[in-house]
């Protein structure tokens, strides 16, 4: 069994279950083992009620819930900045598993690109 | 109740914590009470040792109806699964060279057949069906004329499940094939006679049972089977079986077991039973939780659950106060699902999501109740969080 830091225990419990739905993005699936689903409100460009769903390890959950909280009240734009490199340190998350890191940039990704496809819509709202 | 730094122990089919009554047997051995001598020695204070090694043989014959003289003492089950299915292949290849065993049995008894089949032997593998069980029609089905050993264990060490024992030593009988049982989990939990159940070998710990790690036995049907081909070099002891300096003091350990167990097995049984179901009953309501394992034919102290929707490291995870075994339990090291439980067909999402709740003789019911609070939760946590639509 992996051993987890105290950064781990913080951020595994108490994710935001209520979120946004103005935007969604996911990546992953069942059969990978990893599926992060991502959603928010937007008013005026700025992130609100960011959340996620998540299938997968508690390095990854906890990755999400800080994510989460990094984001709320940012632009949009902030969905793409998330660096896994930087959420791989503080969580002190094993080489191996770096990939599933990269399904929870992914899903970040997916929910921009929806702020962006969305972008009139949200706009004219 | 066990309780270690805020964690509840139920993790009994791994090891079990040494019972205060065996553990005084022990230490009269190790503070030098009631002796300390080599039982090879020819003096008394030799003879001293080795008498108390005859009785504890006795006190391990009796639970299985085997004589004392029929005892080999080991490390562990593990050693004597090597010693009896690579030991008595090896000694009746003259015979044949076809082994059959199960998919689900334990790594120990897997491995000497992997390594017997780098030696020349054949080896077949069958699948159980989807609760675990091996028919005694399936193996006689696989038996061929240089079949000279069928190795099947007794109750599953992660799910459980009981095979006919008594069906398959018949069967084995009839065809003068030899019949290893590994009955690590079961001693003390089922009845074993190796003459009513026609077992030619059967293995034996006592960490399972409230006893010392580090020691098992070999039990020899010496009307059927006189010699196995030694693993270990040297001394002479055990009739040159497994040589080596008798460790007395865990010798006495597992005799003390032993006999706990032939004196309070039908009300242990019952306590375990009660356990073990009371913990079902506080989880099966729960959506995408199945039981693995045959619903009947299990033992008293094994629940093995799978659930859906969650993923196994985290149920692990947010677990933590309860010490129980995980889907890759056997597979701590490389992180693998349970071959087991893919055995039975669960999916490696399913094998890696279960949990294996193991009560002993120390479990109490307000630890059952505790688990279930934390199973409950854990449960419910994750799977609100998940993206998986659970069924029911």
């Amino acid at each position: 069994m992996h051993r987890y830091n105290d950064a781990v225990g913080k951020y595994f419990l108490h994710p935001p279950l209520e979120a946004g739905s103005d935007l969604r993005g996911e990546a992953g699936s069942l059969a990978q083992g990893v599926w992060v689903c991502v959603s928010a409100d937007v008013q005026d460009g700025i992130l609100r009620n960011a959340g996620f769903r998540a299938f997968a390890c508690p390095h990854i959950i906890a990755a999400c819930n800080r994510v989460m909280e990094h984001l709320e009240g940012r632009p949009a734009g902030a969905l793409c900045e998330v660096e896994p490199e930087v959420l791989q340190t503080q969580f002190d998350i094993p080489v191996e598993k770096a990939g599933k890191l990269l399904i929870l940039k992914d899903a970040l990704l997916a929910c921009y690109a929806d702020y962006q496809a969305g972008g009139e819509r949200l706009s004219a709202s | 109740m066990l309780v270690t730094a805020e964690v509840i122990y139920l993790d009994y089919a791994a090891t079990s914590p040494v019972d205060p009554r065996v553990r005084e047997q022990m230490n009269r051995w190790l503070d030098n009470r009631d002796g300390f001598g080599n039982p090879s020695s020819a003096h008394s204070v030799g003879t001293r040792a080795a008498d108390a090694v005859e009785r504890a043989a006795a006190e391990v014959a009796e639970l299985v109806n085997a004589k004392p003289s029929e005892i080999v003492w080991t490390s562990g089950a593990t050693e004597s699964d090597n010693l009896a299915v690579i030991g008595a292949a090896q000694f009746r290849r003259i015979r044949g060279q076809h082994i059959v065993t199960v998919a689900t049995e334990h790594k120990a008894v897997l491995e000497s057949c992997a390594f017997l089949e780098t030696r020349g032997f054949e080896v077949t593998l069958l699948q159980p069906d989807e609760s675990g069980l091996v028919s005694s029609g399936k193996i006689a089905a696989a038996l061929r004329p240089d079949t000279v050993l069928v190795s099947v264990m007794h109750a599953n060490n992660e799910i459980g499940v009981v095979q006919d024992i008594g069906a398959i030593g018949k069967l084995c009988r009839q065809h003068d094939v030899l019949f290893h049982v590994d009955a690590a989990q079961s001693a003390g939990k089922l009845p074993i006679d190796i003459r009513a159940q026609q077992i030619d070998l059967l293995s034996l710990n006592a960490h399972k049972a409230c006893g010392p790690q580090g020691i098992g036995v070999l039990v020899l049907d010496t009307d059927r089977i006189r010699r196995v081909e030694p693993r270990m070099f040297g001394g002479g002891q055990q009739r040159g079986l497994r040589p080596g300096t008798l460790p007395v003091h865990q010798i006495v350990g597992m005799g003390a077991t032993m006999k706990l167990l032939t004196d309070g097995m039908d009300a242990e049984v019952r306590q375990l039973t009660a356990l073990r179901d009371h913990l079902w009953a506080g989880i099966r309501d729960l959506p995408g939780v199945v039981m693995n394992g045959h619903p009947d034919h299990r033992l008293c102290s094994i629940l093995n659950v799978s659930v859906d929707g969650v993923e196994g490291e985290s149920l692990r995870f947010a677990l933590s106060d309860l010490a129980v075994a995980s889907g890759s339990a056997c597979n701590s090291l490389n992180g693998e699902p349970s071959y087991v439980l893919r055995s039975l067909g669960r999916t490696d999402r399913q094998a890696e999501a279960s949990i294996r709740f193991s009560v002993g003789r120390f479990s109490t019911e307000a630890e059952a109740d505790q688990a279930v609070r934390s199973f409950v939760a854990a449960v419910e946590f994750l799977q609100s969080l998940s993206p998986v639509r659970i069924a029911g």
